[in-house]
């Protein structure tokens, strides 16, 4: 075997040899046609001199490296490709892995032109969140985090005004076209900021990734915006006016054939609906943010005063795009004790379903209490983002692995 | 009874009594709150296909469907006979359950038949069948165009549009998908 130690310093791209027509060069071979073979790079093609070619067996994929020089072409190494378990999906997808390598770029190049500082907070965390239908994995005497906002808004009361990460989050079970439970969120967040500041973030962010997308139009254009109650009124003639009584809920399922079970909450019976006859239509003429949630799905978001009359809701919105649920954006809950009291009923909740119950995290609430002016921020599931911009139906066909 | 994460593609469960077949399984969790498995469903009984959301830790009952290979026998006005070809037990079958195949039974025809709780719920016919014209306009000789087609009837009673030169008694192929010509064929042996 012939070693190769030091020969391909002098390597240029196929870009640059196509104007020097001169030097070495180095790819894989592809068959365009059965006796047509192609040397390609990530910066260009070329033809593979006839030379060449007639030493190659027709069909067959090669690493090859050539050198153009005053004597002709000469072949510097040559092995042939056998594409297997390990490596057949990444030549199928390349295209597309590469694309989306180029999007994670533009997307964080988005958040630096707007000044934002990029963070990375623990993977590894001993409280994962409270939301009491996540769960995630032990690692350890701690868990994988569900989320980074805990140690994001930590940062915050420290005194950072914008912050972005692009965090690797974990949702045991959680598996699906569009479900992974290792996948990479996009969170940011902002000080002294509400939601009108989020969704003029989430607008600008569609708008500058437009030109990476099968249909850049789409993604031009300006967000829909509708709340959860119009939502119910436009798609199930169902007004809602507070999100207690079940009655209104359950006559709807039925009218539509579905069926409840008596254990069903008010909340299980919003989102049979809301799956069902609402999310099918959200977000494929163009974007669309469905805001006011109801008050009892508020999470980590602020509630709006209650007003008569009204479905007492929460500043959150969430955006969809073709169908998609990308996004989930909060009005932050900046008043510890109102935190520890959400806190202390989501363990409680979580006990009650015979789940593992986390601690309360105690230095995210003493970082509130060290007070924390307003402040909004997002989640948004990249590799969503990545799937809505390149066209697809599962994430097999633009992650790696 | 089968829990939500064992719910897979071509699974077959049973709703209010009526057997359905999962032609997509998928799970979602809405932003807040618990999560749930989409399916789309075919109805075994009447074909039409519905969405439903399970929540996770629901469960389904299975529906047990088998399926048996049959002979067509005879139609006695009330409803299509057919024979099981291994217990030789003999079931009428409605119409309304064979759906497109009563157009292409004939005499000891073999046909699979899908049952659920010992109930006939659909019928399978092949995808081509070889049926005599029975009924159309003379053939045009040398007119070999199969883009301008007449209206004929085989001898299952089926209308369908033939090429001009098929002749009456001829026998042709059609594809049951389609209900549609495929060419003109010799007369099958034993038929």
């Amino acid at each position: 075997m012939p070693q190769h130690i030091g020969t391909f310093k002098s390597r240029i791209s196929i870009a640059a040899f196509l104007h020097s027509g001169r030097g070495l060069i180095a790819g894989r071979v592809s068959w365009p046609a059965p006796h047509r073979a192609e040397l390609s790079d990530d910066s260009g093609v070329v033809p593979v001199p006839a030379t060449i070619a007639g030493g190659l067996e027709a069909g067959v994929p090669y690493w090859l490296a050539l050198r153009c020089d005053a004597n002709g072409w000469t072949e510097v190494y040559r092995a042939q490709i056998t594409p297997n378990a390990a490596t057949a999906d990444l030549f199928a997808k390349g295209t597309r892995l590469k694309a989306r390598a180029r999007i994670h770029q533009a997307v964080r190049s988005f958040f630096l032109e707007r000044a934002f500082v990029e963070c990375d907070t623990p993977v590894k965390v001993p409280c994962p969140g409270m939301e009491p239908y996540l769960d995630t994995f032990a690692a350890g005497n701690a868990w994988l985090r569900t989320s980074p906002e805990l140690h994001m808004k930590r940062l915050l009361a420290g005194g950072f005004e914008k912050i972005f990460q692009f965090a690797p989050s974990f949702r045991k079970n959680d598996i699906g076209s569009k479900h992974r439970e290792e996948f990479l969120m996009l969170e940011w967040y902002r000080l002294w900021a509400d939601l009108d500041s989020l969704q003029e973030d989430v607008q600008q962010l569609l708008v500058s990734l437009a030109d990476h997308a099968v249909d850049p139009a789409y993604f031009r254009q300006p967000l829909r915006v509708a709340t959860c109650a119009a939502l119910f009124e436009a798609y199930l003639d169902l007004p809602l006016r507070d999100h207690e009584d079940c009655a209104p809920l359950r006559a709807c399922l039925e009218a539509k054939g579905l069926s409840w079970a008596p254990e069903d909450d008010w909340d299980t019976l919003f989102f049979q609906l809301f799956l069902n006859f609402i999310e099918p239509h959200l977000g494929y003429d163009r974007p669309t943010l469905v805001t006011a949630y109801p008050a009892s799905q508020a999470a980590l978001a602020k509630k709006a005063p209650v007003r008569e009359g009204e479905m007492p809701y929460c500043f959150r919105f969430e955006l969809y795009v073709k169908g998609i649920e990308l996004a989930n954006a909060f009005y932050e809950v900046t008043d510890s004790a109102v935190q520890r009291d959400r806190f202390i009923a989501d363990q409680a909740e979580r006990a009650a379903l015979g789940k593992a119950v986390y601690p309360l995290d105690e230095p995210f609430l003493a970082a509130l209490e060290s007070g924390l002016p307003p402040a909004a921020g997002i989640a948004l599931g990249l590799d969503r983002l990545v799937l809505a911009l390149l066209g697809g139906a599962n994430f097999d066909e633009i992650l790696p692995f | 009874m089968i829990k939500t994460d064992q719910f897979r593609k071509r699974l077959k469960i049973e709703i209010n009594n009526e057997p359905y077949v999962m032609l997509d399984v998928d799970f979602v969790r809405p932003g807040k709150g618990q999560g749930f498995v989409r399916t789309k469903l075919r109805n075994m009984m009447t074909g039409s296909i519905t969405e439903r959301t399970f929540k996770s830790n629901e469960t389904a009952k299975p529906a047990t469907v088998n399926d048996y290979d049959m002979q067509f026998l005879y139609n006695d006005g009330d409803g299509y006979t057919f024979m099981n070809m291994e217990t030789y037990d003999q079931v009428s079958i409605s119409p309304d359950v064979l759906g497109d195949a009563v157009n292409y039974l004939y005499e000891n025809m073999e046909v699979s038949v899908a049952f659920y709780n010992d109930m006939p719920i659909s019928v399978d016919v092949p995808n081509f069948v070889e049926l005599e014209i029975t009924e159309c306009e003379p053939g045009i000789k040398g007119n070999s165009a199969t883009n301008t087609l007449k209206p004929a009837i085989v001898s299952s009673g089926f209308r369908l549009n033939v090429p001009l030169f098929i002749d009456q008694n001829e026998w042709i192929r059609i594809d049951t998908r389609e209900g549609s010509y495929v060419e003109r064929c010799k007369r099958p042996e034993g038929r």
